[in-house]
């Protein structure tokens, strides 16, 4: 077990003492309290409809909408939503979810089998647009056993299946939108004036461009939320988002590290360090010959000074990175594998090993080609700041690095270009709480925008998908996280925690990032 | 031209330069300006600190001997980044300045003084540019050309002379019709001879105002382009690019954005008193009896 | 008079149609394609699928002739990312501009104006440098940088006033979301307008038939009044008419700093989203507003300047 489970039983710790200590201090006065609204802030106006992503749009759905299956507030292991229980086939051919019994939708109307028969079909209908289709690619067909059960049938066996589940995968009210046909679908515009879920909270109104008002569900399965109303705010800039935190306005917002010696010291407000499923890395372009070769990105890794960038631009919110899976998903992750501790003398020694020699103007260069490349990076404070850290790392061992500063919808177009275009860039990757990152390193995968190609990391990949024993699986991604360490496929920087301008009257937030946590927004309560 | 004219020509503009040389406060903001560009040109003399070189463990450090201006959130020496960034800043201000006054100028003269379809053709053109979202225009051109300083000062001067073009035509349209106009052109002078001896020295003075305007204006726009995140390309300083990224420490550092915002106040101040000064000056009806 | 507007308006058709050929063009040649698209868990065949719906697989011109087709019947499309007609979209942010417009441009005009003449009529006075210096620094203050002071000492500090959005329940809370906007946008544009007013006004007060008036003994108030100002007024008028359309397009930022649902930061989340019925959508309603506002000017100026005709 690495650092980081440690810290996380730790900080679990410091929580139930937290909690502990706040019992017994205030006694009967610190026992929830009802009423009061809490507002939240998000960048842009939410269409609230499942089928389509963006974290504005994700968030709101968590509070309107259901998933079958939730992550445990603090240790993200999928429990039972929807879906009270399941259980999987010897093979991993078929799941059964047992229905939660009782539930109904928004509007009155009984939730049962038929709704998740439906939302499935929609999940896999081609005519309809849904981001999350790869989650569903493997499903064959779906079976309603009785109003209360349902088989999933699959193509072939996806240990990951339930936690995908629970990936903002919203369960939708089959008697509103069976009428729709499939470009309807895509976006149904009168459904969405006063959208239905099962969820904690209920549409209450929406002021376009400016703000969405969701109300208690008091009939709500999982108990009434303490709160009577939910309020996202659309505010666009981070900044303004920290003013109205301190002006009250706000009640909590997700800040960067740069703000938190403005607001260590504010009375009435609070920070909260929470860990989440994210890792930041530099993405490498495996198809600039550059990078092709391994000994070129292990150096530029060892040249790298993780340490600087996580004190000075991350000002210690975040854990040095080891690889792609998170250290959240305690079972998976590995920290045994190469680590790349900032020695620029071995980067040095590896370069001149594999060739690359200093020419005339102090560049590298190896049959010809210049130890040259630019780093794409959009205009995020950190991550220029990690483009500018890397460049002067970099030029020191012999690199000539350029930056170019571009829009980030650009970025992610040149990235899933075939092949990408460009050399480098500084991103992050939220997953879901599970290792299986076939997405993103499979051979030919779309969200492979590294052009990386391993057989043997496909065929662990494969491997790791199939195999529903968790210690097999364990031992399975383990293996990966070496090979990819070792090939440094790409150069991991870190975890990043996610940090929390919180209202002190504010109580009971899931202890993990937002983006899961808000799923138990019906145990939020304000003093 | 006959020597009489040559004469009439010459004494004019040695008025201009007396009357010039009387306005004290042009007089200093011209040294100021002099001083502004000469400190830029010699900023390896004036700092031994690089405007990129970083240091995160000397980050957010106050004025000190060392950093007489402290250091930014990187780390970097803000005397440094200030000097570099204004070679940076004024040289896209002046330039930009300079094509969008010479495009406005000509585009508005022509459409003042020829009137009818060319009038029409170059006022819709200047509509249609003013009622372009153009921040879009901006995001997509720097979008598909790189934010490259030629990029920036280009974009900035396509968007912004459509205000001296209006001016100027609106200048035209008010002194065509003047006697001393109506005059010449009786007399037989050729339009162009009337449009550069008569109507462009009457518009200058507006003219000077909106470049000495636009000098500023186009630093501003750079540094709004910096918010948008298309500003000057890091490690490259801008005072643009500095006012933005030290907005997010503003709570904490101050003279993060205080130092290159000093300097911006500055030259749109110095600018525009040298404009007020040579329009005071090359505007004989403006200043005859002024003081 | 009339036949000059039909004229001007038969003009201001084709103009539409420029500009919105200008920006579908800009559409296309723009790197990066609609969000939507890139979402890292989305395959290359749920993407085609997307491009294909969106009718993004047509060749440009297909597309921007369905697109007007639409248009001329009353059509603006559907946002992509909104899920509302862009017709609605827009409905629902103008009104918010509008406001903060007309804020802005009342208190540039309102401190403006009469700044420009007292300096002009005090010229060289301390009165003169002071506003000035203050009109100065109206120009070369950063929006970006001037809002968010502003929103820290009103809104943080002292805890005057909201940090940003809006409120519209009652007029009063509506007042209290319009004043720091309406301020920081006009800030700028009271600059401008001091600067001009001024300028115009000293040109106009060395005019022979001011001196001429003066000469003959008439009230130096009521020369300032009757004859300067109608005149100075023009030049005035110029850069109102210029302010009006940057009003409209230019607050992105200070929409942006201050979370104001106008029209502005539609654009700027459209352009970054790459929304395009949304960016074509607000660039013609613009179009439109624009186009009037310099229609009206025009007319100003035949009705304030005698010497000004049209045939």
């Amino acid at each position: 077990m690495g650092w980081f489970g440690n810290r996380k039983r730790a900080l679990i710790l410091v929580w139930a003492a937290a909690a502990l200590l706040g019992l017994a201090a205030a006694a009967a006065a610190q026992a929830p309290q009802r009423g009061g609204t809490f507002t939240l802030p998000i960048s842009d106006d939410p269409p609230m409809w499942p089928i389509q992503g963006g974290i504005y749009n994700i968030l709101v759905n968590k509070l309107i909408y259901d998933t079958l299956v939730r992550y445990h507030p603090e240790t993200l292991e999928p429990v039972g939503g929807l879906a009270e229980r399941w259980e999987v086939s010897e093979d991993g051919l078929a799941y059964t979810f047992h229905l939660r019994q009782g539930v109904k939708w928004h509007d009155g109307e009984p939730f049962d089998a038929e709704d998740v028969a439906f939302t499935f079909q929609v999940w896999m209908n081609p005519e309809v647009p849904y981001y999350l289709r790869a989650n569903v690619s493997s499903v064959d067909r779906v079976e309603v056993l009785d109003p209360y059960t349902v088989r999933v049938h699959m193509k072939n066996p996806v240990a990951s299946f339930p936690v995908l589940l629970g990936y903002n995968m919203s369960i939708l009210p089959k008697h509103r939108l069976e009428h729709l046909s499939a470009a309807q679908l895509a976006n149904p515009v009168e459904f969405l004036r006063n959208p239905i879920g099962t969820g904690p909270f209920k549409f209450g109104q929406k002021v376009p461009g400016s703000m969405v008002r969701l109300v208690a569900n008091e009939e709500y399965w999982d108990g009434a939320p303490y709160l009577d109303a939910f309020v996202f705010r659309v505010v666009p800039d981070v900044d303004t988002q920290v003013a109205q935190v301190q002006a009250g306005d706000l009640d909590m917002a997700i800040i960067e590290p740069y703000h938190l010696d403005a607001v260590r010291n504010v009375p009435g407000l609070r920070i909260e360090e929470a860990p989440q499923v994210n890792h930041f890395y530099i993405m490498l372009n495996h198809a600039n010959p550059i990078f092709a070769d391994r000994a070129v990105r292990q150096a530029l890794s060892y040249a790298l000074d993780r340490q600087s960038i996580i004190d000075g631009l991350m000002l210690g919110m975040a854990q040095p990175a080891t690889g792609p899976i998170s250290p959240l998903i305690s079972w998976a992750y590995t920290a045994d594998v190469v680590q790349y501790h900032y020695d620029p003398e071995k980067a040095e020694r590896l370069l001149d090993e594999a060739g690359w020699l200093r020419g005339p103007d102090g560049i590298r260069q190896k049959d010809g080609r210049r130890l040259s490349f630019t780093i794409d990076v959009d205009p995020h404070p950190i991550r220029q700041g990690i483009a500018l850290v890397a460049q002067e790392n970099w030029r020191r061992i012999g690199a000539e690095v350029n930056i170019a500063l571009y829009e980030y919808n650009v970025i992610l177009q040149n990235a899933r270009s075939q092949p990408p275009k460009y050399d480098a860039n500084p991103n992050w990757l939220v997953t879901p709480p599970d290792p299986d990152i076939s997405t993103y390193y499979a051979g030919g995968s779309p969200g492979n925008t590294y052009a990386y190609a391993n057989p043997e990391v496909d065929r662990l990949l494969e491997l790791g998908r199939a195999t529903v024993n968790q210690e097999e699986r364990a031992r399975i991604y383990h293996e990966i996280q070496r090979i990819l360490a070792e090939d440094a496929a790409v150069l991991y920087l870190y975890y990043p925690s996610e940090i929390r301008l919180v209202n002190d009257r504010v109580q009971g937030l899931a202890p993990v990032g937002y983006r899961d946590g808000l799923a138990w927004a019906h145990k939020i309560w304000k003093q | 031209m006959d020597n009489a004219e040559a004469a009439a020509e010459q004494q004019p503009s040695r008025r201009a330069l007396r009357r010039f040389l009387r306005n004290r406060m042009a007089v200093a903001a011209l040294v100021v300006l002099i001083l502004l560009h000469a400190a830029v040109a010699a900023a390896p003399l004036l700092t031994p600190h690089s405007p990129e070189a970083l240091n995160l463990l000397k980050r957010l450090r106050p004025p000190s001997a060392d950093h007489l201006l402290g250091t930014d959130e990187m780390g970097r020496d803000i005397l440094a980044r200030l000097l570099y960034g204004g070679r940076v800043s004024l040289g896209i201000g002046l330039a930009a300045m300079g094509g969008a006054v010479a495009l406005g100028t000509l585009l508005g003269s022509a459409a003042g003084f020829r009137g009818g379809w060319v009038d029409a053709i170059i006022m819709r053109i200047t509509d249609a540019m003013m009622s372009f979202p153009l921040f879009f225009f901006l995001l997509t051109v720097l979008a598909l050309l790189g934010s490259s300083i030629a990029n920036i000062v280009a974009v900035i001067a396509l968007t912004s002379w459509m205000n001296v073009a209006r001016i100027v035509r609106a200048e035209v349209l008010r002194i065509k019709q003047m006697q001393f106009v109506e005059a010449a052109r009786a007399l037989g002078s050729s339009p162009l001879r009337v449009l550069f001896r008569h109507v462009l020295p009457h518009c200058l003075s507006s003219v000077v105002v909106s470049a000495t305007l636009g000098v500023g204006s186009a630093i501003l726009t750079e540094s709004a382009l910096s918010y948008l995140g298309l500003g000057v390309t890091p490690p490259a300083p801008s005072w643009g690019n500095m006012l933005n990224s030290g907005r997010s420490h503003i709570w904490t550092a101050p003279h993060l954005v205080l130092f290159p915002g000093a300097m911006i106040f500055i030259t749109v101040l110095a600018y525009n008193a040298l404009g007020d000064g040579l329009r005071d000056a090359l505007d004989p009806a403006s200043s005859r009896d002024s003081r | 008079m009339g036949k000059y507007v039909v004229g001007r308006l038969l003009q201001a058709v084709v103009l539409l149609a420029v500009v919105s050929v200008i920006t579908f063009a800009l559409i296309m040649a723009a790197p990066g394609g609609p969000a939507i698209l890139y979402d890292p868990s989305i395959t290359a065949d749920e993407a085609e699928r997307i491009r294909a719906l969106l009718g993004l697989d047509q060749p440009a011109h297909i597309q921007y002739l369905r697109w007007l087709g639409n248009v001329i019947r009353g059509d603006l499309g559907t946002s992509y990312t909104l899920g509302l007609p862009v017709a609605e979209v827009i409905a629902h942010r103008l009104p918010a501009t509008l406001l903060l417009s007309g804020a802005s441009i009342l208190f540039a005009v309102a401190l403006g104006i009469p700044l420009g003449m007292l300096s002009a009529v005090r010229r060289n006075s301390w009165i003169d440098n002071a506003v000035t210096a203050i009109s100065f620094m109206g120009m070369s203050i950063p929006v970006f940088w001037y809002g968010l002071m502003l929103m820290i000492l009103f809104s943080v500090r002292w805890r005057l006033l909201p940090a940003g959005g809006l409120e519209t329940d009652t007029v009063a809370s509506t007042l209290k979301h319009l004043v720091l906007p309406a301020v920081v946008l006009g800030t700028v544009h009271m600059a401008e307008i001091t600067r001009y007013t001024r300028a115009s006004m000293l040109s106009v007060l060395h005019q022979d038939y001011i001196r001429t008036a003066r000469a003959k003994g008439v009230k130096e108030t009521w020369v300032l009044a009757k004859h300067a100002l109608k005149n100075a007024i023009l030049p005035v008028v110029t850069v109102i008419g210029l302010l009006l359309p940057k009003v409209a397009t230019g607050s992105a930022i200070t929409e942006q700093v201050f979370a104001w649902p106008g029209m502005g930061q539609l654009a700027v989340r459209a352009a970054y989203q790459r929304d395009y019925p949304v960016i074509m959508g607000v660039t013609l309603v613009v179009s439109v507003v624009v186009i009037l506002c310099n229609l009206v000017v025009d007319l100003l100026y035949v009705y304030l300047d005698p010497r000004v005709r049209y045939e």
